[in-house]
């Protein structure tokens, strides 16, 4: 539900409007998930003294609404005391979820007017139905994704496959699955499969088939803008999902032009280089005992 | 047993090959079953289901879409909104033990159509509803009442013309189990009266005045007599103007 481009055939309180003025109204998400639901925590910031007493009075009501627009989640709750806990099954909502609260008449009123009405109101009142809005907020967003669990295990996000198809030839990297895929031809996955053996190779397997599938998948988001419907449907793959919580969570700014994908999947992976030389050298120390 | 899924990568790419493929969606499902059968592209959902209804063939212009979508939604009543919310479900099933019914109800004229009702043109709500199985699930789900006698009574007005749920489940306004349940009831009740005639033409254009009155007021926020006078009054003026 769009809010912020609406005109009102009546004044209606809301930041983004000089409707009326102060326009001060807001609130506040917490927001925190388990498995089974997701709990918001919402305290609204009203400072406009009619609206306030129209609340108090029971002339209005304040209320919160939370819609998800992936599916047909959309529903709305009455606020008291400024203050709502919701709790909401995590099977209800997937993807992007707005949340806005709003201030409704409670009955109808024939000749509705409210201090600090834009002056090209002058002395006009209005007739209000039950339900109509008469204060709104901005509207903010979250994410409805329960598996937001950062890179805190590789494996979760990315798979190293034998290929089907392929005896030789170069390591493919598909990001259409929920994890990402590095597909290897079938010679050089039985090459990895021996050299994984050795724990001393770890690091430059992980440098060698890891690091340029995650670049990929750094390039993969870097190209698309928040909010877009690429982002949203790419948000239905987990490892898009954990990647750009974590990119979030490190305050990278993917999108931003001089940022390279090298340097955010080194971030991303804690300085992956300096783990591959220690493992070279480690490698040589070897070899010059066996010398 | 256990309902299964295509991997979201086989997924994508029938949906990335609709127009290279297009002529296949009028034959047999051959072609498409061999291709999933290869490289773990059909996988186990985890939804445990006793067995799929059948559904019954489009037949002389008559869809049987409130059968279908009964059938379908009591076989499923167990899934949560989370799993019909996932394509690679609906997309095997339209493949698979449906492809008939989907390649009957919407004879495959052209790759938006194929997108639209063998797989999934988007990710908003909508598509939901447009996918030629997820649509009969979604259906059964907005509009089952435990409450009433027949839990299914909402669902036969929805779908007693092809126009009610277009209008209704295409629109923010139709997401609210609220407002949705009260439109639909009142037409339910006034079928014979207020829509005995055009009801197709009159939802449609009530439905563009409903979202009009979303814009200025809260529409789930309006007490029932005051929505079912405003749906009174406009299926009265709808009825002037069809």
């Amino acid at each position: 539900m769009r809010i912020s481009n609406r005109s009102w055939p009546h004044p209606v309180l809301a930041p983004f409007r000089d409707d009326v003025l102060p326009n001060a109204f807001s609130f506040t998400l917490g927001l925190s998930s388990d498995r089974q639901n997701y709990y918001l925590k919402i305290a609204i910031e009203l400072a406009h003294d009619d609206l306030r007493g129209m609340v108090s009075e029971g002339h209005a009501i304040a209320c919160v609404h939370v819609e998800c627009r992936r599916n047909f989640y959309r529903v709305m709750w009455p606020i008291v005391d400024l203050r709502k806990d919701l709790v909401i099954p995590a099977t209800e909502l997937r993807g992007s979820v707005e949340v806005f609260c709003c201030v409704l008449a409670a009955r109808d009123v024939t000749s509705y007017r409210i201090q600090g009405q834009h002056p090209d109101y002058g002395q006009a009142s209005f007739r209000i139905r039950e339900g109509d809005f008469l204060a709104v907020t901005d509207m903010m967003h979250f994410d409805a994704f329960l598996d937001f669990d950062p890179l805190k295990k590789l494996s979760s996000i990315l798979t190293i496959r034998e290929s089907d198809n392929d005896d030789e030839g170069p390591m493919k990297v598909i990001l259409g699955e929920p994890k990402i895929v590095a597909e290897l031809s079938r010679a050089d996955y039985r090459r990895y499969v021996d050299l994984k053996r050795d724990t001393t190779l770890l690091p430059l397997l992980a440098s060698q088939v890891v690091v340029p599938a995650l670049m990929e998948a750094v390039a993969r988001i870097k190209s698309m803008a928040p909010a877009s419907e690429g982002y949203e449907e790419n948000m239905e793959l987990r490892w898009f999902r954990s990647i750009t919580a974590k990119i979030k969570e490190r305050k990278i700014n993917v999108w931003h032009e001089d940022t390279q994908a090298a340097r955010v999947v080194q971030n991303l992976l804690d300085l992956p280089l300096q783990r591959s030389l220690t493992g070279l050298l480690l490698l040589a120390a070897d070899d010059e005992e066996e010398a | 047993m256990k309902l299964q899924c295509y991997s979201a990568e086989f997924a994508g790419l029938l949906a990335d090959q609709v127009e290279a493929n297009l002529v296949r969606y009028s034959g047999s499902s051959q072609w498409v079953d061999e291709l999933a059968r290869t490289g773990g592209r059909i996988r186990e959902s985890g939804i445990e289901i006793k067995e799929l209804p059948r559904l019954q063939m489009p037949h002389a212009g008559e869809f049987h879409e409130a059968e279908n979508a009964r059938r379908l939604h009591a076989a499923l009543n167990k899934l949560s909104p989370l799993e019909a919310m996932d394509h690679r479900l609906w997309i095997c099933l339209s493949h698979t033990f449906y492809w008939d019914y989907v390649q009957a109800r919407w004879p495959p004229g052209s790759a938006g159509q194929v997108l639209d009702r063998f797989l999934f043109g988007g990710t908003d709500f909508g598509s939901l509803v447009r996918n030629g199985i997820s649509r009969l699930w979604w259906f059964g789900h907005l509009t089952f009442d435990k409450n009433r006698a027949n839990p299914y009574e909402l669902m036969d007005t929805l779908l007693c013309n092809q126009d009610i749920q277009q209008a209704l489940l295409q629109r923010s306004f139709g997401k609210s189990r609220i407002v949705l349940h009260t439109v639909l009831d009142h037409i339910r009740i006034n079928r014979d009266t207020l829509y005995a005639r055009a009801i197709g033409d009159k939802i449609k254009e009530i439905a563009k005045r409903l979202n009009v009155l979303g814009g200025v007021a809260l529409l789930e926020a309006m007490p029932p007599r005051a929505m079912n006078a405003f749906l009174a009054e406009n299926a009265r003026t709808a009825l002037e103007s069809a």
